[in-house]
């Protein structure tokens, strides 16, 4: 009987332990129907919530405390100190010892974040969160960017300065994730129950390259066919106009190209063939109807990016000022992690994206940089022709050439691997197309020419830029760089300011690849590619600023064609416009101007559409609306009510403008908010103002009154269903998410005014991700902030620290140190070293 | 022989020790090993068992305290918050009831030990 007594306890005791400590998904039983849902992840119970190993060891004090290790691979010792928002500031004796703290060092701060974008852009989400994410696996590795990586590993191999950068850098990260115990790792490797995995330079590689489908995976190829087939070329053109009437390019229009361009002769070419195959309205006919997939065109919304520079003539200190802000998708940990990284050779100061080394953002002792999108259309899809039923080959120029197919292997927890192959083209991979059956989709047909999908060493170009001392150095680092393409803004001690448009752009025919091309003539492949000297730069101009907003490089006269999906045209005025009557510009109204919530669109539109209303004919709340925005002063504060009326009213305007373009069989994009903002104060009698639904024919009165009141009753509803007032801020929202998407750990609803085509470029998911402004004067002095803070986890106070200040458009000023700071300086919160 | 209150401070100690180093389900071996050996005072179950859970609960307890002092509770409201639960203190409560079963039924394996072998 004691005995029995005995073994039930010990049963019931071990029974409880099992339970605590086995991860649900993997029960008996009941384990198996969790393996596909959300629950596949979650930890086993016990070890989660203990204070000896679960999340508890996660929460971090403010006296943060990290260690440094001793480690053979290091040749000297590196002096690692935290200033007090937790910035790392290294101090190495040589370039080895550098790149590896570097990697050590963003390790300790964000090893989960940087590992988990290299899964995501890897497709290898499956391995970590089971089978629902095996469709985004298959889909990303359609994209073909892995390979990519392959290819751009290959090439750093073969640098031998790349090499030992990024292999230091490899080493470091590996050897924080060595000495990593399992009460340390970070929070989300608990939530999701996984570890972590050897680092490798294949995966800097990959962060960059899911960089460039975030920068360059927009694509409107497929809507555009679409619309050229609807309304022919002159109506096409006019809704999708190449340049802006009336825009201010990056290079200013009296900018002279004096070179000779490498050029696609297609007059040449037209005489040889015929003229049909370079008429992309032509090609267009030949195509069915099809839809486009967000994933593969578009990535993200609302990205852009500022930067200028004045040069000293323009400032009040008589020293060049240089300011960036990139706007890239809100997340949290931040896209960014600051830092300051020396040598004897250098002293660098700025961002990196946490898994990439050097400083991608900042400033050294002589110059500083900083990068916007270039935004150009380097995506391009070619419709193929098969030869045969069984998708082995397609023809190209009269002949039969094989499709190439590469196996890919998907892991997936808790269920048996997945295998399936991709089709390849000499154009790229097919990203619609399933390699064993076909739904009949025409989208299937396609094959995709990315320039993302070329191997390439821009890790070279920031180790160099990093080491510039002057506008030679600095012209002479863009030289490697080639995607994502951006304009590189530059301004040195010496007084030198610039602005250079670097990357691989091929060279194309006018209006190539404006929409689908056929894929089975030569003609329509890329014919080589602009040549380095011959991409858009400028060097002190005569107005004595340079800067860049993603709208268009060069005026209509510069020799080479090119298109682009979102070329900005209010942002980039606004932004010249007030630097060209900034006499003696500070660095106070420097970072006033990267907060700027002035609206150019709604105060070059707002008058003509209020001119359409009559008062009479207005309801009460209607009066009140249209009250509002005529005492609006086209400030888009987060607390004002007339940047919300103007939202829902233009909106409202778009939808019924362009009502022609809704068409469930082609999908048509809109047309850019300037060519809607032309065409209804300028072409109030246009036939695209007639409502196709209505026997009335409409003008652009009829548009305006209409949808003001849906868009006053729209407001009034948004009203009701928040209790609160439409003021911008909220209306508008702004999430700043965590990567794995858990609500707990993301920030909703900051006060931050601004808007999309504003200088202070807010929207719902994107915005400004670091604000930097750098005065080159004796000193090198700095200021900066981003939304979030520099430890990446979601249990520590330095994890958004930063958001408060940033939504209210105040800075830090960066220490930016000569040598080894006092461990008693204030600023200073910790210190380690790394030992050999 | 312990009292009620040594034998919970006993519990602390050595749950904290061993919990430092080994995993947290090692919880359980201080509290069968001191029922085993001074569980005499101990009339039935009941009183094991109790003894167990309120070391171990305690133990946690003050554990969880400390984090969420030096970390301002911070990460407890956002795991309660990815968890569902309305408020740090409930997870608080929750996991130190949770711990302290686990810590009762290690008084009770020590107690049926001591009974089986007297």
């Amino acid at each position: 009987m004691r005995l029995i007594k005995l073994l039930i306890a010990l049963l019931f005791t071990s029974l409880f332990t099992y339970l605590l400590n086995t991860p649900p998904a993997q029960l008996p039983v009941l384990g198996k129907q969790l393996q596909s849902g959300k629950a596949a992840t979650l930890p086993a119970i016990g070890q989660f919530l203990s204070p000896s190993h679960g999340f508890w060891q996660n929460a971090s004090s403010k006296n943060l405390k990290f260690s440094g290790i001793q480690h053979a691979d290091l040749k000297d010792k590196v002096d690692v100190t935290f200033d007090d928002r937790l910035v790392p500031h290294l101090f190495a004796q040589n370039d080895h010892d550098l790149y590896f703290a570097q990697g050590y060092v963003t390790a300790q701060l964000r090893l989960w974040q940087m590992e988990f974008i290299t899964y995501a852009a890897a497709g290898r989400l499956s391995e970590i969160v089971g089978a629902r994410a095996l469709d985004l696996d298959k889909k990303t590795r359609r994209l073909g960017l892995h390979k990519a990586a392959e290819q751009t590993i290959a090439l750093q191999e073969s640098d031998p300065v790349a090499a030992e950068v990024i292999e230091a850098y490899t080493a470091g990260v590996n050897a924080y994730i060595e000495q990593l115990s399992d009460k340390e790792l970070p929070i989300e490797y608990k939530l999701l129950n996984y570890r972590p995995e050897p680092w490798s330079p294949y995966k800097s590689a990959l962060l960059l390259k899911s960089m460039s489908n975030d920068l360059t995976g927009r694509n409107h190829d497929i809507e555009h066919t679409n619309a050229l087939v609807k309304f022919g070329m002159d109506d096409f053109m006019r809704l999708y106009p190449d340049v802006f009437e009336g825009q201010d390019p990056i290079i200013p229009n009296d900018k002279v190209w004096d070179f000779e361009p490498v050029l696609v002769d297609t007059t040449e070419i037209r005489a040889k063939l015929n003229a049909e195959k370079v008429d992309m309205e032509k090609q267009a006919q030949l195509f069915p109807p099809m839809e486009s997939d967000p994933f593969f065109d578009r990535p993200i919304e609302n990205l852009g990016s500022n930067n200028w520079a004045v040069s000293g003539e323009r400032s009040a200190s008589g020293h060049p000022i240089l300011c960036n802000d990139p706007h890239l998708r809100l997340r949290l940990p931040s896209i960014w992690v600051e830092m300051q990284l020396q040598t004897p050779d250098m002293n660098v100061y700025g961002v990196t994206l946490p898994g990439s080394p050097n400083i991608v953002i900042g400033f050294n002792e002589h110059i500083a940089w900083g990068v916007t999108n270039a935004g150009r259309d380097i995506k391009d899809y070619y419709r193929i022709a098969f030869s045969g039923e069984e998708r082995t080959h397609y023809v190209f120029n009269g002949e039969r050439r094989p499709i190439t197919r590469k196996k890919e292997t998907y892991k997936v927890r808790h269920e048996a691997d997945v295998e399936e192959s991709i089709l390849y083209t000499h154009h790229g991979p097919m990203p619609f197309a399933d390699a064993n059956t076909t739904s009949g989709d025409p989208k299937e047909e396609l094959a995709m020419r990315w320039q993302a999908n070329y191997g390439s060493n821009e890790m070279r170009t920031f180790y160099d830029l990093n080491r510039s001392k002057n506008y030679d150095d600095y012209r002479s680092a863009l030289k490697t760089y080639e995607c994502p393409a951006q304009n590189f803004v530059f301004a040195s001690k010496t007084g030198d300011i610039a602005i250079s448009q670097q990357g691989k752009f091929p060279v194309k025919w006018e209006r190539q690849g404006k929409a689908i091309l056929n894929g089975w003539d030569e003609i329509n492949d890329w014919h080589g590619y602009i040549p380095f000297e011959h991409n858009p730069y400028i060097k002190n101009p005569g107005r004595g600023f340079v800067s860049s907003a993603n709208q268009h490089p060069a005026a209509p006269n510069y020799p080479y064609y090119y298109a682009g999906p979102t070329f900005e045209f209010y942002r980039n005025r606004r932004l010249n416009q007030q630097l060209s009557i900034m006499d003696d510009a500070t660095v106070e109204a420097m970072k006033q101007l990267q907060n700027d919530n002035y609206n150019l669109l709604a105060a070059e539109t707002l008058p003509v559409l209020l001119s359409y209303l009559n008062e009479g004919d207005l309801n009460e709340q209607e009066l009140k609306a249209y009250r509002t925005l005529k005492a609006w002063n086209f400030m888009n504060d987060h607390d004002q009510l007339g940047p919300s009326i103007f939202e829902a009213w233009f909106t409202a305007i778009e939808k019924q403008l362009w009502d022609e373009l809704e068409d469930k069989e082609r999908p048509m994009v809109m047309p850019a908010k300037v060519v809607s903002s032309k065409f209804m104060t300028t072409l109030p009698d246009d036939p695209f103002m007639d409502k196709v639904a209505t026997p009335e024919k409409e003008t652009a009165k009829d548009i305006a009154r209409s949808s003001f009141q849906t868009a006053v009753i729209k407001l009034m509803q948004w009203s009701e269903n928040n209790s609160k007032e439409y003021e911008w801020g909220a209306y508008r929202g702004l999430v700043v998410q965590h990567m794995a998407r858990i609500d707990a750990f993301s920030h909703f609803d900051l006060p931050i005014g601004g808007n999309k085509g504003i200088l202070n470029a807010t929207s719902q998911f994107a915005g400004p991700s670091w604000r930097m402004v750098v005065e080159l004067g004796d000193k090198m002095e700095a200021w900066g902030v981003y939304p979030g803070g520099q430890d990446g986890n979601p249990g520590s106070p330095y994890y958004d620290d930063m958001l408060g200040k940033w939504a209210k458009g105040e800075y830090y000023k960066l220490n930016f140190y000569k040598q080894v700071p006092s461990e008693d300086s204030e600023q200073v919160l910790d210190t380690y070293q790394l030992t050999p | 022989m312990l009292t009620w209150y040594q034998s919970t401070f006993a519990i602390i100690l050595f749950g904290f020790i061993l919990t430092y180093f080994l995993p947290y389900w090692w919880l359980v071996v201080p509290v069968a090993g001191l029922s085993l050996l001074f569980g005499k005072k101990y009339r039935s179950a009941m009183p094991a068992f109790l003894s167990g859970f309120i070391g171990v609960a305690l133990l946690w307890l003050i554990w969880m305290l400390f984090f969420q002092y030096q970390n301002d509770g911070i990460l407890a409201g956002r795991i309660a918050g990815v968890l569902n639960i309305s408020s740090a203190w409930l997870l608080i409560v929750i996991s130190c009831c949770i711990s302290g079963f686990l810590g009762g039924l290690g008084g009770l394996c020590g107690y049926y030990a001591r009974m089986f072998f007297r």
